[in-house]
C-alpha cells in the first residue's frame, strides 16, 4: 500500500435547524465527528437522523445552524460542494453502477481527483494519460485492501448485496474524504460480513484518520464501534456523550420504549 | 385586428384541447403522447370522409368523425402505449412510439381519404357575428363555444365523476390509487380515448372555419404540445390559457410580422417558459 | 451488463467494419447509387454518434441534435457561397459556433428535468427549421442555398462521389472512435454514473452540470459536422433537412441501432436511409410501410437491433407460449396484472 497523505478535519455542525411544512424535522442539533473518530447517530425512526444527515451532506439545505468541515464552511453549499470540500456521504441503498465493473466503480470515486479534460483523455495527449494509472493503481491498491479485488473486473450488477455494500463503502473512500458519513452501512448485512464492515469503517479512521459518522438504528452495531454517542429523538438531541452511559440514560430508554429496548433493536431495513 | 384576435382566439381554444389532452394524458400515464394531435386530424378528415364522399347526413357524419378520433385513441392505446406502458420503457421511447403513430395516422388518412387541403360545410349557414364592426364568421364563434364547452364538461367530469376522481387519483399517485382498487390501465385507457375523441370534435368544429389536410396532424400536435407547456403540464385551466395565449400571439404575429415568424415565436415563447417558468402560467396541478 | 458486454464485443469490432466500408466503397465504385447513398448514411452517422454519446453514455434524452446540424450546414453554405470562405473554414466556423451555443443553451436547458428537457430540445429543434424556413435573407427561406463548392484538399476535390464517400467514413471512424475512448475514459465513467443516479455522482463530487455539458458540446460538434458534410456533399443547403421527420429520424437511427452501441448510429442510420430508398417502388405506400415497420421494431426490439438481451426478449413470449397450456396461460395474465402498481410506481418517480 502506498503511502496516501490523507489530510482529515473536524466536521463540526452546530444548532442545524430544518422544518417542513409545520412539522420541525430538525431543531438545533449539534453533532461534531472528529477526525480519527467513529461517532454514532441513533435514534427512533422519525426521529430525523435522516434529515441530519442529508443536511451534512449537502442533500438539504437547513433552515439555521452552521456546519464546517475543519476551516472550511460549507453551511448550504450543495453535495458535490460539500463532498468536495471533503464531507462523502455512502447511501442506504447500495448504489453502485451496476453495467460498470467493479473497478470502474472505484474510479467513478476518483473522478474529480483526475486530471485532464476530456480532449486529453480522449487524445491521450496530456495529463490524463498518467493520471488514469496513478488511480488505476490506487484503486487497485484499495480493491486489495477491501478484499474485494479478485472481482474487480466483474459487473457489479452480478454481485451480492454485501459486496455491493462494500463498494459503496470503497467508491466513498476512494473520493479522498475527510469526514465520511454512512447510512446504516451494515444494514442487511450477514454476521460475517458485517464483523468485516466493522474491521474496515475502524480501520479508516485509525489508520486513514478519517473521521466517520455512523447513522444507524442498529444500535449494537453503533456501541460497539463508537467511541461517542448522539441519540435523536423528535427532531432534537437528547443525548449526547460517551458510548458507555447512554444505555443507562433515562430520556433515551424513554424514547426506545415505544420501539423496543435499544438491545432489541436490530435494526432491520424500514 | 378584432378579426385576427377572434381567429387566433378560435385556434387558440383548439390548441387548448389539444393541450387538455397531453396534460390529462400525461398526468394519468406518464407519458407524452405527441400523437395528439392526430386525433384533430382524425376527426376532421374522417367527417370529410362521410360526408363528402360517402354522402352521409352532416350530423350524422359530425359524430362519425368524433368516433373515429376516439378508435384511433384506442388503437394507440391497445397497440402502442399499453405494451410499452407495461414493460416500463424507457419515456422517450413512447415519445419515440406516439411520434412514428401520429406519422402514420397521417399518411393513412393522406393516401385513403385525401392527399389536398379539405373543408366542412358551416354548422349554420350563413351565420355571422358582428363584432366592433367587423363582421366574422360565426363558425369561430362555434368553435370557441364548442371548446369550451368541452373543456368544462371536462373539469366537471374530473370533479364529480368517480372515474374521473379516479383519474385525479391516478394522477397524484398510481400506487395509492392502485390499493383503493383504481385500475390504472382502464383510467389511462380513458383518458386516451376521452381526450381523443375531444380534439376529433375540434377538429371538426375547426375546419369549416378553415381548412384541415393530413399534415394538420403534425401542427396541431405541436402548437397544442407548445401551449400544454405554457400551461403548465397537467392543468386543465393552464392548457386553456397555454392555448389561448398561443392562438392570440401567434395570430398576431402572422398578421402584424409574418406568417414566416409565427413558428418561431411560438417556440421561443416556449423555450422562454420552460427556462424561466417551467411550471408553467398556473403551475402544475391537474384542474 | 448488456452495455459492457455488448458494446466490449462492437468496439472491437467498429475499427475493422469501418475499414471493411470504406474499402468496399472501393469496389463499389461504379454504383453511383450505392455511393451517394452510403456518403449520406456517414453523415447521419456522425450525427448520430453524437446523440449516442449524449443518451447512450450521459443519459440526456435531446431532440436538437438537426439544430446543430443546421448550424453546420448553413454554416459551410453560407460561408463559402456568400462570402467566399473556403468550406472547409466554413465547417470549422459552423462547428464552433455550435459548440458556444451548445454551451450556453446547456446552461438553460440543464436546469429542467426528465420529461421537460426533452421538450425543451424538441422545441429547440422545432424553433431551428421555423427559423430556417422564416428567415429568407439570411437562410434563402424554403429555397435555401444552392451551389455549395465543394471540400478540396491538396489535389483531392471531394465532389468526385468516390472522395466523398472515403473521407466522410474516414471521419465516421474518427468519431466513433473518438465516443469509445471517451466513454472509456474518467468522463464516460461520470457521464454512466449520472445517467445512473445524479445523486450518487453529486456525492462524490463530481461537478454533475459541467458533465452534461461536456456531452452536449460533444453532440453538437458532431452534429455540426455530420450537417456540414450532408450540405456540402449535396452542395444545397436548405430547411427540408432541419424538417420534423428528419428530428424524429435522427431518433429513430439511434434507437433502431442501439443506444449505447458503438456500431448503433452506424447501422440505425443505414437503416433510416436506406431502406425507405428499396421499398421506394411501393411509391404510395411506402410511408406507411416504413411507419408500420418502425413501430413494430418499436415493440419487439426495444433495445435496437445490436440489443442482445432485445433479441433474447424476442425468443422469451415464444419459448413461453410453447410451454403454457391454457388454464397456465391465464394465470400468467393474472400474474402481470399484479405486476401493475410497481410498474406505475417506478414511471411516477422518473
Amino acid at each position: 500500500m502506498t503511502a496516501v497523505t490523507q489530510r482529515t478535519a473536524d466536521l463540526v455542525a452546530a444548532g442545524l435547524s430544518k422544518a417542513f411544512g409545520g412539522v420541525q424535522a430538525a431543531e438545533s442539533v449539534d453533532i461534531t465527528v472528529p477526525a480519527g473518530e467513529v461517532t454514532g447517530l441513533i435514534g427512533p425512526n422519525g426521529a430525523g437522523k435522516s434529515t441530519v444527515l442529508k443536511m451534512l451532506s449537502g442533500f438539504l439545505r437547513p433552515d439555521r445552524g452552521s456546519l464546517r468541515i475543519g476551516d472550511v464552511d460549507i453551511l448550504g453549499r450543495d453535495a458535490a460542494h460539500v463532498a468536495r470540500a471533503g464531507v462523502v456521504t455512502t447511501f442506504q441503498h447500495a448504489t453502485p453502477i451496476g453495467e460498470l465493473s467493479v473497478l470502474d466503480n472505484v474510479l467513478v470515486g476518483m473522478t474529480r481527483l483526475h486530471a485532464g479534460g476530456v480532449l486529453s483523455a480522449v487524445s491521450g495527449l496530456g495529463p490524463a494519460r498518467a493520471s488514469e494509472r496513478a488511480q488505476r493503481q490506487e484503486a487497485i491498491e484499495l480493491l486489495e485492501r477491501f478484499e474485494l479485488h479478485a472481482i474487480a473486473h466483474t459487473q457489479a450488477a452480478q454481485l451480492s448485496f454485501g459486496q455491493l455494500r462494500m463498494l459503496e463503502l470503497l467508491r466513498a473512500v476512494a473520493a479522498r474524504p475527510k469526514a465520511l458519513l454512512l447510512d446504516e452501512p451494515a444494514a442487511g448485512l450477514n454476521a460475517f460480513e458485517t464483523d468485516r464492515m466493522a474491521e474496515l469503517i475502524r480501520w479508516l479512521s485509525r489508520e486513514r484518520g478519517l473521521g466517520v459518522l455512523l447513522v444507524d438504528h442498529d444500535v449494537r452495531f453503533v456501541f460497539g464501534m463508537c467511541a461517542s454517542i448522539t441519540v435523536m429523538n423528535f427532531g432534537r438531541v437528547i443525548y449526547a456523550g460517551g458510548a458507555a452511559d447512554v444505555a443507562a440514560d433515562p430520556a433515551v430508554r424513554e424514547a426506545y420504549l415505544g420501539s423496543g429496548t435499544p438491545a432489541d433493536d436490530d435494526g432491520g431495513q424500514a | 385586428m378584432t378579426t385576427t384576435i377572434t381567429l387566433g382566439l378560435a385556434t387558440g381554444f383548439v390548441y387548448a384541447i389539444v393541450a387538455v389532452g397531453y396534460s390529462l394524458i400525461y398526468r394519468t400515464t406518464g407519458i407524452v403522447n405527441f400523437a395528439q394531435g392526430a386525433f384533430v386530424m382524425a376527426g376532421a378528415m374522417s367527417t370529410y370522409w362521410l360526408y363528402d364522399v360517402k354522402h352521409l347526413p352532416y350530423a350524422a357524419a359530425i359524430v362519425g368523425g368524433v368516433l373515429a378520433a376516439g378508435v384511433v385513441g384506442a388503437v394507440l392505446w391497445g397497440s402502442l402505449v399499453l405494451p410499452l406502458w407495461r414493460r416500463e420503457s424507457a419515456p422517450y421511447v413512447v415519445i419515440l412510439a406516439t411520434l412514428v403513430f401520429g406519422d402514420l395516422v397521417a399518411n393513412v388518412a393522406g393516401q385513403t381519404i385525401s392527399n389536398d387541403p379539405q373543408t366542412l360545410p358551416a354548422w349554420i349557414d350563413g351565420f355571422r357575428v358582428n363584432l366592433s364592426g367587423a363582421s366574422i364568421d360565426g363558425q369561430y364563434a362555434l368553435v370557441i363555444v364548442v371548446a369550451l364547452a368541452s373543456i368544462v364538461a371536462t373539469a366537471v367530469a374530473l370533479a364529480r365523476t368517480s372515474l374521473g376522481k379516479a383519474m385525479r387519483a391516478c394522477a397524484s399517485n398510481p400506487r395509492t390509487s392502485q390499493l383503493l382498487g383504481i385500475a390504472p390501465v382502464r383510467v389511462g385507457a380513458l383518458a386516451m380515448i376521452g381526450t381523443a375523441c375531444l380534439a376529433g370534435l375540434a377538429g371538426v368544429v375547426y375546419a369549416p372555419a378553415r381548412y384541415i389536410d393530413y399534415g394538420s396532424a403534425l401542427t396541431y400536435g405541436i402548437y397544442g404540445f407548445v401551449a400544454a407547456i405554457i400551461g403548465g403540464f397537467g392543468s386543465l385551466w393552464g392548457a386553456l390559457a397555454g392555448g389561448v395565449l398561443l392562438g392570440i400571439v401567434t395570430a398576431l404575429a402572422g398578421r402584424y410580422i409574418s406568417t414566416d415568424y409565427q413558428q418561431v415565436i411560438a417556440f421561443g415563447i416556449l423555450i422562454a417558459f420552460l427556462v424561466c417558468r417551467p411550471q408553467g402560467i398556473l403551475g402544475e396541478r391537474l384542474a | 451488463m448488456r452495455l459492457d458486454r455488448l458494446s466490449g464485443r462492437s468496439t472491437r469490432l467498429a475499427g475493422p467494419i469501418t475499414v471493411t466500408i470504406v474499402l468496399a466503397g472501393l469496389w463499389l465504385g461504379d454504383s453511383a447509387f450505392w455511393i451517394y447513398n452510403l456518403t449520406l448514411v456517414g453523415a447521419y452517422a456522425i450525427v448520430v454518434i453524437g446523440l449516442n454519446i449524449l443518451l447512450g453514455y450521459a443519459g440526456l434524452v435531446s431532440f436538437a441534435q438537426t439544430a446543430f446540424m443546421a448550424v453546420g450546414g448553413y454554416g459551410v453554405a453560407i460561408l463559402s457561397v456568400r462570402h467566399a470562405v473556403d468550406p472547409w473554414l466554413g465547417l470549422i466556423a459552423g462547428m464552433a459556433v455550435a459548440a458556444v451555443a451548445a454551451a450556453l443553451i446547456g446552461l438553460a436547458l440543464f436546469r429542467l428535468r426528465g420529461h421537460y428537457l426533452t421538450m425543451a430540445s424538441f422545441a429547440l429543434a422545432m424553433g431551428v427549421f421555423g427559423y430556417a424556413t422564416a428567415a429568407v435573407s439570411f437562410t434563402g427561406g424554403s429555397v435555401g442555398i444552392a451551389g455549395v463548392p465543394p471540400f478540396v484538399l491538396g489535389s483531392f476535390t471531394f465532389s468526385d462521389p468516390r472522395h466523398a464517400y472515403v473521407l466522410v467514413w474516414v471521419l465516421v471512424g474518427l468519431c466513433a472512435w473518438a465516443g469509445v475512448r471517451a466513454r472509456d475514459s474518467h468522463v464516460g465513467r461520470a457521464w454512466r454514473t449520472i445517467a445512473d443516479n445524479e445523486n450518487v455522482a453529486a456525492s462524490l463530487g463530481l461537478p454533475v452540470l459541467r458533465y452534461k455539458l461536456i456531452a452536449f458540446v460533444i453532440a453538437a460538434v458532431m452534429g455540426a459536422l455530420g450537417g456540414g458534410l450532408y450540405v456540402d456533399f449535396t452542395s444545397y443547403a436548405n430547411p427540408e433537412l432541419y424538417a420534423p421527420a428528419i428530428i424524429v429520424n435522427i431518433f429513430l437511427m439511434l434507437f433502431l441501432g442501439g443506444r449505447g452501441h458503438t456500431l448503433g448510429p452506424i447501422v440505425g442510420a443505414a437503416i433510416v436511409v436506406i431502406v425507405p430508398l428499396q421499398i421506394a417502388g411501393l411509391s404510395d405506400i411506402q410511408a406507411i410501410i416504413f411507419n408500420l415497420a418502425l413501430l413494430v421494431l418499436i415493440l419487439v426490439l426495444p433495445g435496437g437491433l445490436l440489443d442482445a438481451r432485445s433479441w433474447r426478449g424476442l425468443a422469451a413470449p415464444l419459448r413461453r407460449l410453447r410451454a403454457l397450456g391454457g388454464a397456465d396461460a391465464q394465470m400468467a395474465h393474472t400474474a402481470d396484472a399484479e405486476l401493475e402498481p410497481a410498474a406505475l410506481a417506478g414511471r411516477s418517480r422518473r
